[in-house]
């Protein structure tokens, strides 16, 4: 079960009121040859969102998304898109979306222009509607020197791009990305999170899924961590950030270092730990906040002479946040 | 126990092929068709007899006709299974790319070459080992020595080997397993229906420019002097060896060795194990060019090549390059998959097109025009009457349009795009029938040759009356051959009824599998086995196909497209007109009722089977979704 409080983060950029949320799925299980691979899976995405949708290898990512873009039907439950549900109203849920999967999923032996007219075509697109599609997708992307080229002869790099334009060319209100930065160089995964970064500036929503959690902390402002079908945390990036556990933890800057410091940081009430941090002038302070608060703690730690430099709350490294919200071992 | 002898990929492959369900399920399989076809010889044979009371001394000698049964369905195994066997043995690893991978080992070309060839031995050496008992029966039964079984069990490991090795050199040399299997089909076939007439001819040729005393004895198991399968020149026996054509015969090589005794019989081999081990020597040779193809495959390239050959012959001073049929860099309009199948795939464009149609049409314009010539002069006709000329053609129309159709779906799927084609607002209806538009193109301009050797049969059949040529007897089956009469329109209308039918059942047969199958490979082979089934196997269950007309032989007509193909062609069993009518007639409906059938199936069952949410399949599991969850289990979705 989801504590209510890790269920209740929302993306940074409102909703308009009374808008169904972009993505609702609603106790959805979904069990392949008996072993099941979504376990009542329950969250929301917001129109406009940058949403992370993180988990280890096999934990439901990709059958997630599949239920989302009308590939599969759930088996219990309700997935609903711009608050269409998949199963009933598929042909309206299509429209909407565009779908990057895990991999290419081109057509070697045509050009980028022929590749995403045909996508253009299969959307319905008229061929005006497409000429002028095609040409800004391509210019978003910057390929529009390549769009002769075969595809078969393009770089990793840009048969990405040339899949997000495709995913573009129906100009969907919803981006769902399988994996989209798998096999990419750290150049060419910048690249990609800048086109995503100015997508999102031009209204969409976009569902991005990945095993990195922190590629995606500089990008998402909303997050949904899966591990074996279970949803960990659905919220905001900022509250996943946040999450330091039980007892509140600050970084202490000194600038007066002397051996008996960590003796009298321990000698605080209500400290829990304190313990440096190697080859810095930087101690790690644990307090608990029912018998002490932080303007106490701050306060004896000037009384005892200790020069303070910088004094700020400690947030967890987001791979420690994700390891601590997922089991090891493998999938 | 292997790798003790350091055999490592055999163990692994071995391994591997004790691990797959279909192993298994084939050997099933092959048991129960050669016991049951076995047996059911058996009982066409002596079922008469037993049930008159003549028992035990009518039976005797049988064996005979029992070893023949058996060597001949083992003959059909080894050329209809082996290469399906063998064809993927290097071409998989190069499609894992896990090719490289054994190259970097200590094992050396030939040590792979050997070690896979042997995998594929070992089961297919077990479908041979089944028909011990069989072999047992025949020999209790009289009629057959032990040196026969000895023959019979020699000629078939060799056939096994030859066989083997042809597939393992298509391996090596093509870059997909589908590609391996076609060509080794394709390359298999054309040796054994054209070898013998080619040797045959060169040697007659020689023969006769070096004015030598040869007295050929040719005999023959079909009317026609073309087809002619065996050649033996009597003055020197040791010479049959040159006869390299047998080799890719099992079938005349047994029945020669059989007739001419163990001394030449020995002879005889060589050519097959020559063949064989050039084949092999051509595998070592090419291993390491082929290792690491290049992407892109075979037929693009060899339409590449008759583009740029066509395109040297153009240029001169009648033509100037002239070009008639320029294709043109289109977008899709409205229909963008039925574009992408008819303008992007190499099998689809009007210019490939074009070129498979003279290749299909160059060997039978002569053919017409020759004949046409003496019609137009009075001559007598010193053709037979093409009863072959439409043979080759259905062969490679079912090829191209099976090789077409198995791929529409299953490379999407394995190119992965077919999740992204999926999740467009096309609707599965539009898909599907798009999806076949390059099929229907490609069987518009098959019709061409059809309609041509159609349009010589009928100018033949107007002079069937005439004495064409001289019909021979079978000296196997005892057959005497006769001229049958043939009446235009029927033959007219029965031969275009049997395009119209049978293609668009082998399209969407081919899709069907498509939509079934994961791979390319697995629906290709599925579609080749089938098809050899439907046709071949009726006329293995009834033997009465010999020239007399009984329920049997009704039945098979009824059932077989082969059969009935004969019957249109050949007049193969001297049916009177009206039940000639009647049976392929019912054939035909029957046939166009499977065609409609698979079609309605792909229609309904698309989405389910290529995975997305349509509204059919919607509304029926509505229900389901009300059920608790626990209660759920997903059966053939994909994980």
């Amino acid at each position: 079960m989801i504590p209510e409080s890790e269920t209740e983060g929302r993306p940074s950029r409102p909703a308009p009121i009374g808008a169904p949320p972009v993505i609702d799925m609603d106790d959805v299980v979904h069990t392949f040859k008996g072993r099941r691979a979504l376990d009542h899976v329950t969250f929301q995405v917001h129109a406009g969102s940058l949403h992370g949708f993180v988990g280890p290898n096999g934990a439901g990512k990709t059958t997630s998304l599949k239920l989302i873009c009308t590939l599969l039907r759930p088996q219990f439950g309700e997935v609903r898109v711009f608050g269409k549900d998949v199963v009933q109203e598929q042909r309206a849920v299509r429209q909407k979306i565009g779908f990057m999967p895990d991999h290419f999923s081109t057509y070697r032996q045509m050009s980028v222009q022929e590749y995403l007219d045909f996508f253009g075509a299969a959307y319905g697109l008229t061929y005006r509607q497409r000429t002028e599609t095609i040409e800004q997708v391509l210019s978003l992307v910057d390929m529009d020197g390549r769009r002769n080229d075969l595809i078969s002869g393009l770089s990793r790099g840009m048969q990405q791009r040339v899949s997000l334009a495709r995913v573009l060319v129906n100009d969907p209100d919803l981006l769902l990305l399988d994996e989209p930065a798998s096999g990419l160089d750290p150049h060419a995964r910048i690249e990609l999170m800048e086109i995503l970064k100015a997508l999102q500036g031009m209204g969409k929503t976009i569902f991005i899924s990945s095993h990195i959690l922190s590629e995606l902390a500089e990008l998402c402002d909303s997050v949904t961590i899966i591990d074996r079908g279970r949803v960990k945390y659905s919220g905001s990036m900022t509250g996943l950030l946040d999450r330091t556990g039980e007892h509140p933890t600050y970084r202490l800057t000194v600038g007066n270092e002397s051996e008996e410091l960590i003796d009298h940081l321990r000698e605080i009430p209500g400290v829990m730990l304190a313990e440096r941090i190697p080859e810095r002038p930087e101690y790690r302070i644990s307090f608990d906040w029912t018998q002490t608060t932080t303007n106490d703690l701050l306060r004896a730690i000037i009384e005892r002479g200790v020069i303070v430099q910088g004094f700020v709350q400690h947030r967890k490294h987001l791979n420690e946040a994700f390891l601590d919200l997922t089991e090891r071992g493998i999938r | 126990m292997l790798s003790q002898f350091h055999l490592p990929l055999l163990t692994r492959e071995l391994i591997e092929q004790s691990n797959r369900r279909r192993t298994y399920v084939f050997r099933v399989i092959y048991a129960v068709a050669l016991f049951g076809l076995t047996g059911w010889t058996i009982w066409s044979e002596v079922g008469e007899m037993w049930a008159s009371g003549n028992r035990a001394i009518l039976t005797m000698g049988i064996g005979r006709t029992v070893l023949d049964s058996v060597v001949g369905l083992q003959f059909a195994g080894i050329y209809l299974f082996l290469p399906a066997l063998v064809c993927g043995s290097i071409t998989s690893e190069k499609e894992r790319e896990t090719l490289g991978l054994l190259i970097v080992t200590r094992l050396g070309p030939w040590t792979i070459l050997f070690e896979k060839l042997l995998a594929r031995l070992v089961p297919m050496s077990g479908y041979l080992l089944l028909s011990l008992p069989l072999l047992a029966v025949a020999r209790t039964l009289g009629g057959v020595s032990n040196m026969d079984i000895v023959w019979a069990a020699i000629v078939l490991c060799v056939t096994m080997f030859l066989v083997a090795s042809f597939s393992l050199m298509w391996s090596v040399l093509a870059r997909t397993t589908a590609s391996a299997l076609v060509l080794t089909y394709v390359t298999g076939a054309i040796f054994m229906l054209l070898g013998n007439w080619v040797v045959i001819t060169a040697i007659e040729g020689f023969a006769s420019l070096l004015t030598l005393n040869f007295t050929p004895t040719v005999y023959s198991s079909g009317p026609y002097p073309y087809t002619r399968e065996l050649f033996m020149l009597q003055n020197s026996p040791q010479s049959t060896f040159l006869l390299g054509s047998f080799a890719f015969n099992g079938t005349v090589l047994f029945k020669v060795g059989r007739m001419t005794g163990a001394a030449p019989a020995g002879y005889l081999l060589l050519p097959s194990l020559l063949a064989a081990g050039s084949c092999l020597g051509i595998a070592r040779w090419q291993f390491w060019r082929r290792a690491f193809p290049p992407a892109g495959s075979f037929i693009p390239k060899l339409l590449r090549w008759f583009d740029d050959f066509f395109h040297r012959i153009n240029q001169n001073r009648l033509t100037r390059g002239i070009v008639l049929v320029r294709d043109k860099n289109t977008l899709p309009l409205f229909k963008p998959v039925a574009w992408r199948e008819t303008v992007k795939k190499s099998l689809g464009t009007t210019r490939y097109l074009v070129r498979l149609l003279v290749l299909l049409e160059l060997p039978l314009l002569p053919l017409v025009s020759m004949v046409l010539f003496d019609l137009i002069e009075g001559r007598q006709l010193i053709l037979p009457r093409p009863a072959g000329v439409i043979y080759p053609v259905w062969f490679f129309a079912v090829l191209f349009v099976s090789v077409h159709a198995t791929g529409a779906i299953a490379n999407e799927r394995s190119h992965q795009t077919l999740d992204v084609l999926l999740s467009t607002p096309l609707t599965s209806r539009e898909i599907v029938s798009q999806k076949l538009a390059g099929v229907w193109k490609l069987c518009f301009v098959l019709a061409i040759p059809f309609a041509t050797a159609i349009l010589y049969e009928l100018m033949t059949t107007a002079e069937a009356s005439r004495p064409i040529m001289p019909m021979g007897t079978n000296p196997w089956t005892g057959q005497v051959y006769t001229q049958p009469v043939f009446r235009k329109l029927p033959h007219l209308f029965w031969s275009i009824a049997s395009f119209l039918i049978y293609l668009p059942l082998m399209a969407w047969l081919g899709l069907w599998l498509s939509l079934r199958l994961a791979s390319r490979l697995r629906a290709l082979v599925t579609q080749i086995l089938l098809t050899v089934a439907i046709c071949a196997l009726p006329l293995l269950f009834v033997s009465s196909l010999r020239g007399v007309m009984t329920i049997g032989s009704m039945v098979v007509v009824v059932i077989s497209p082969l059969a009935a193909l004969m019957q249109i062609e050949l007049h193969s069993v001297p049916f009177d007109e009206t039940t000639r009518t009647v049976t392929l007639a019912v054939n035909m409906v029957l046939w166009a009722g499977v065609a409609g059938w698979l079609r309605f199936q792909c229609y309904r069952h698309f989405a389910e089977l290529a995975g997305r949410l349509d509204p059919v399949a919607s509304s029926r599991v509505a229900s389901a979704v009300e059920k608790p969850a626990l209660e759920f289990e997903a059966v053939g979705e994909m994980g």
